[in-house]
């Protein structure tokens, strides 16, 4: 029980996918265009997430999958997404509407993809890999939450022409990884 | 996706990595030696080609809605492909690029080349698209990772991928000189957004896209 803790407080800041791996970075710059959208994707691909680690753990622990690993994955992920998609639109239409064109693409978010794979490599425990699929996904809506801000402040300021758009967010990503690297002596 | 549609792909303005953020995630990771990045790049290069003659096929018989599952399913194919072949014929690019491998699984740049994002086009179009885009990735690769190895190791040291025998090296900065930050993941954002801003400023009409 005690590893409880370090687990998740690591998975949500300190060893964030987001922010240690650089995962799913395509997605976090351009998803969700006001804060109500961000809230929305996000949280759906925290569920995503957290839901098809879940599954495709118990998966691989009933299966051998052997080669056929990454498309059974896949499988998953996508089952998931639609599902995630039919809670959308059947708890708020206009939400939906304005997330429809992104919420598929969810199943290509690399943060899902690492985490699914990483978590059938290390072969962890049950209990170790339950609270890595909570604390991972928290995680990634805390990034998707931070990315959503910081572009939203990004659009109304002075940003030198060259680095308009992609690369002064990459510029303030990499800050933010210097930040969350000085809470690395906690655990 | 609207910043996909009906976009030229280039090398300096609208480079898929760079400009779109096209597999970004394998351009951050993979990047800390040119030896990697040219590997990935030169597999992801294979797959994006491989990924627009089947996504040509497979859209004459998907219904519309389906497209974006049908060629994530097909990415996750070629992904496994790839890896099944790098793990056979460069076991040393296998071990150096990690989880970054089955990742390339989720590559948008191999999901965009199987033709999800634009609903028409034909097929030597699409091809032709595939080619540059892929092209020009290696290309954005390539530079970021020659700038992250030279600053963070002082020296560049390329290796065969597939029998780890160096091909060729260099070295100008002493070890007191360089900068470790580079191989680490913040100098990878950085170096990504320093090329990014460079070749926006090299092409000849930059692109308005705003804070988007």
């Amino acid at each position: 029980m005690e590893n409880i803790w370090p687990i998740l407080l690591g998975t949500i800041l300190i060893n964030n996918l987001a922010f240690t791996k650089l995962v799913s970075i395509g997605q976090l710059a351009h998803f969700g265009d006001d804060e109500k959208e961000v809230l929305c994707i996000g949280s759906s691909a925290a569920v995503i997430m957290g839901v098809s680690t879940l599954i495709s753990y118990l998966v691989a622990q009933v299966v051998d999958l052997g080669a056929l690993d990454l498309l059974v994955y896949m499988l998953v992920v996508l089952l998931v997404t639609e599902g995630v998609k039919m809670v959308v639109k059947g708890r708020n239409k206009e939400m939906f509407e304005s997330v429809k064109g992104v919420l598929p693409l969810l199943a290509a978010n690399s943060a899902i993809f690492y985490l699914l794979i990483d978590t059938t490599a290390q072969g962890l425990e049950f209990l170790p890999m339950l609270i890595t699929a909570v604390g991972a996904p928290i995680g990634l809506l805390f990034a998707f939450i931070l990315y959503g801000a910081v572009r939203e402040r990004l659009a109304v300021s002075h940003t030198p022409k060259p680095f308009k758009g992609l690369p002064i967010l990459l510029v303030y990503a990499a800050l933010v990884v210097l930040a969350l690297s000085g809470l690395n002596g906690i655990l | 996706m609207n910043r996909l549609e009906n976009k030229p792909m280039g090398f300096f303005g609208n480079n898929p990595v760079l400009g779109l953020a096209l597999g970004l995630t394998t351009a951050l990771a993979v990047t800390n030696s040119v030896t990697n990045a040219l590997g990935m790049g030169v597999l992801t290069f294979i797959l994006v080609i491989l990924a627009a003659v089947l996504g040509a096929v497979v859209k004459m018989v998907t219904p519309e809605e389906m497209l974006i599952p049908v060629n994530l399913v097909i990415t996750a194919f070629l992904a496994k492909l790839g890896e099944l072949f790098v793990l056979a014929f460069a076991s040393s690019l296998a071990t150096s690029v990690g989880i970054f491998l089955p990742l390339l699984a989720v590559n948008s740049l191999v999901l965009y080349a199987t033709g999800a994002f634009h609903k028409e086009g034909s097929f030597g179009t699409s091809i032709m698209k595939a080619f540059s885009s892929g092209a020009a990735y290696v290309v954005a690769l390539l530079v970021v990772a020659f700038v992250r190895e030279l600053l963070g190791t002082g020296g560049v040291n390329l290796l065969n991928p597939f029998n780890g025998a160096a091909l060729f090296s260099f070295s100008v900065l002493s070890s007191e000189f360089t900068l470790g930050l580079f191989t680490q993941p913040m100098g990878a954002l950085l170096t990504v957004a320093l090329v990014a801003g460079l070749f926006q400023a090299l092409s000849k009409a930059p692109e308005e896209k705003g804070g988007k």
